[in-house]
């Protein structure tokens, strides 16, 4: 009896390693061996981790393209609830988020951006043939259809916006989620990405189809950037140089990037800057 | 894919998810059982202020959802300067919920024990400390049991709630391959056949065997 506490108590002793959270910033630490670490979700083809945990998707690519530009070649990976990425970082549990963050004012408030890596619009994702013709929010609300999207999105604001009522809402846990509510009847239209409604299209084998973005109202469209910790400054604006680099030829990132649908539409026009979309979006 | 496609692809993932899943509820498990013995001895302390420290214990990690206490273990106590590994956050928030609902059986065990063993320990003079822990713990076994392995069954399916602090646990691998290939019958089922087979093939022989043995030590046997 006293024996098998004394084996529990050295067990759990040997688990609880106790660290203090580190005062240095980022770039201290990467200075003393630390190894970088990624964050994101699972969100094909965004971001996502692959088998042994590797960095997946084109928000990952464009962010190692940089990185590697900057001369650092090794970094770990860590997968969140999408969330989950905010607080996460926050809690020093990752140094960057690449998860294809939107930058939008109350995110700002949280994390620091990086100047977009790309604009990109959201969609509706609805049974085949669009049966109650539903292109954008207005229709959502004309319709009374059941509108899925996952918590955390940016499109929960928007919904919220252009009036959808909580009752016609329903939230779920990222994008698994939204295709499972789908499926299974609980939603009549989805609101997400356009990659995202993309991947769902091809995934269900034309089940259900993506409206055309262009329906949606304009100001929808949203630059995404790489979030950072708000005492990391000084990487933040290394990583900004490094990026402004990249894009200035982006050759080898479109090419990285390319095979997860990443395109030249995608690249930020200049007018869609970091500053403007944490001010207004 | 046929299913055993499946395996052959994504079986080793879900081993080592598997692992891990042991491992939380290993370290969870002798948490669970050293929290409730403690509590819940100190919940019959004669001294106001131990006893007190007990119930606002127990009241608050059985008032609160375990889901919510995780989350404040892996994503708030960092900000009060304490960063623990994501296994070791999930083990401690596993731990403190499971040994708050422990710690009432253990009380409710101890207080079981017939009236008849306190007053024969009394009048053979032992002292408190020697009563408690020669008379009337070992006898406590028997009776608590029972419903200790109920929630130790319990505490293994709840160790599925870490892959949301990510661990990468048995839970997180399959959601992360479903995730990724779609393949929601198979990854989910494959992960409820593995956690049915450690509950009824491992956990409760185990817990079975262990009834039998604390019957027999206190001469309870053979029935």
């Amino acid at each position: 009896m006293t024996r098998f506490f004394k084996v529990a108590t050295v067990l759990l002793a040997s688990v609880f390693t106790v660290s203090s959270v580190q005062a240095e910033t980022l770039t201290e630490r990467l200075a003393n061996g630390d190894k970088l670490r990624l964050g994101f979700g699972t969100a094909v083809p965004w971001a996502y981790a692959g088998d042994n945990g590797e960095a997946l998707g084109f928000v990952n690519a464009i962010a190692l393209t940089v990185l590697e530009e900057m001369g650092i070649e090794e970094h770990e990976t860590k997968v969140f609830e999408w969330s989950g990425l905010i607080p996460g970082i926050n809690a020093n549990r990752s140094d960057m988020i690449t998860g294809g963050m939107y930058i939008l004012k109350s995110r700002c408030e949280n994390i620091n951006f990086s100047d977009p890596i790309g604009v990109f619009g959201d969609a509706m994702l609805v049974p085949k043939g669009n049966p109650k013709n539903i292109n954008n929010y207005q229709d959502v609300i004309d319709t009374g259809a059941k509108l899925v999207t996952g918590t955390g999105f940016n499109t929960v604001e928007a919904a919220k916006k252009y009036g959808v009522p909580d009752s016609q809402m329903l939230l779920v846990e990222g994008e698994v989620g939204i295709l499972a509510a789908m499926k299974a009847g609980r939603a009549d239209v989805a609101v997400q990405t356009f990659f995202g409604a993309k991947e769902h299209e091809a995934k269900t084998g034309g089940q259900f189809e993506v409206t055309d973005p262009k329906l949606m109202p304009k100001e929808t469209l949203n630059v995404v950037g790489i979030g950072f910790r708000k005492s990391d400054e000084e990487f933040r604006q290394a990583f900004n140089a490094a990026l402004a680099k990249v894009m200035a030829s982006p050759d080898t990132m479109l090419e990285r990037a390319g095979k997860y649908g990443y395109d030249r539409a995608q690249l930020p026009p200049p007018s869609m800057t970091t500053e403007w979309a944490c001010a207004t979006k | 894919m046929n299913y055993l496609e499946f395996l052959s692809e994504h079986g080793v993932t879900l081993l080592f998810g598997t692992v891990t899943t042991v491992k939380v509820f290993v370290c969870s498990f002798f948490l669970f059982l050293i929290i409730s013995m403690i509590f819940g001895l100190m919940r019959l302390s004669k001294n106001a202020a131990i006893q007190g420290i007990a119930t606002v214990y127990i009241e608050f990690f059985r008032g609160t959802s375990l889901l919510v206490q995780l989350f404040w273990a892996y994503y708030v106590l960092p900000f009060f300067g304490v960063s623990l590994e994501a296994f070791s956050a999930g083990v401690l928030a596993l731990g403190l919920n499971f040994g708050a609902y422990g710690a009432e059986v253990v009380r409710a065990g101890i207080l079981a024990v017939p009236q008849g063993q306190w007053e024969a320990a009394h009048a053979l003079n032992f002292t408190p400390a020697k009563r408690m822990s020669r008379i009337i713990i070992p006898q406590i076994f028997p009776i608590i049991l029972p419903p200790i392995s109920n929630l130790t069954v319990e505490l293994l399916k709840a160790t599925a709630l870490v892959a949301l602090v990510t661990v990468v646990d048995l839970t997180f691998e399959a959601r992360q391959i479903n995730s990724i290939t779609w393949l929601s019958a198979q990854s989910f089922g494959t992960a409820l056949l593995i956690y049915y087979i450690m509950a009824r093939f491992a956990l409760v022989p185990f817990l079975r065997w262990l009834e039998v043995v604390a019957a027999r030590k206190v001469g309870l046997g053979d029935h």
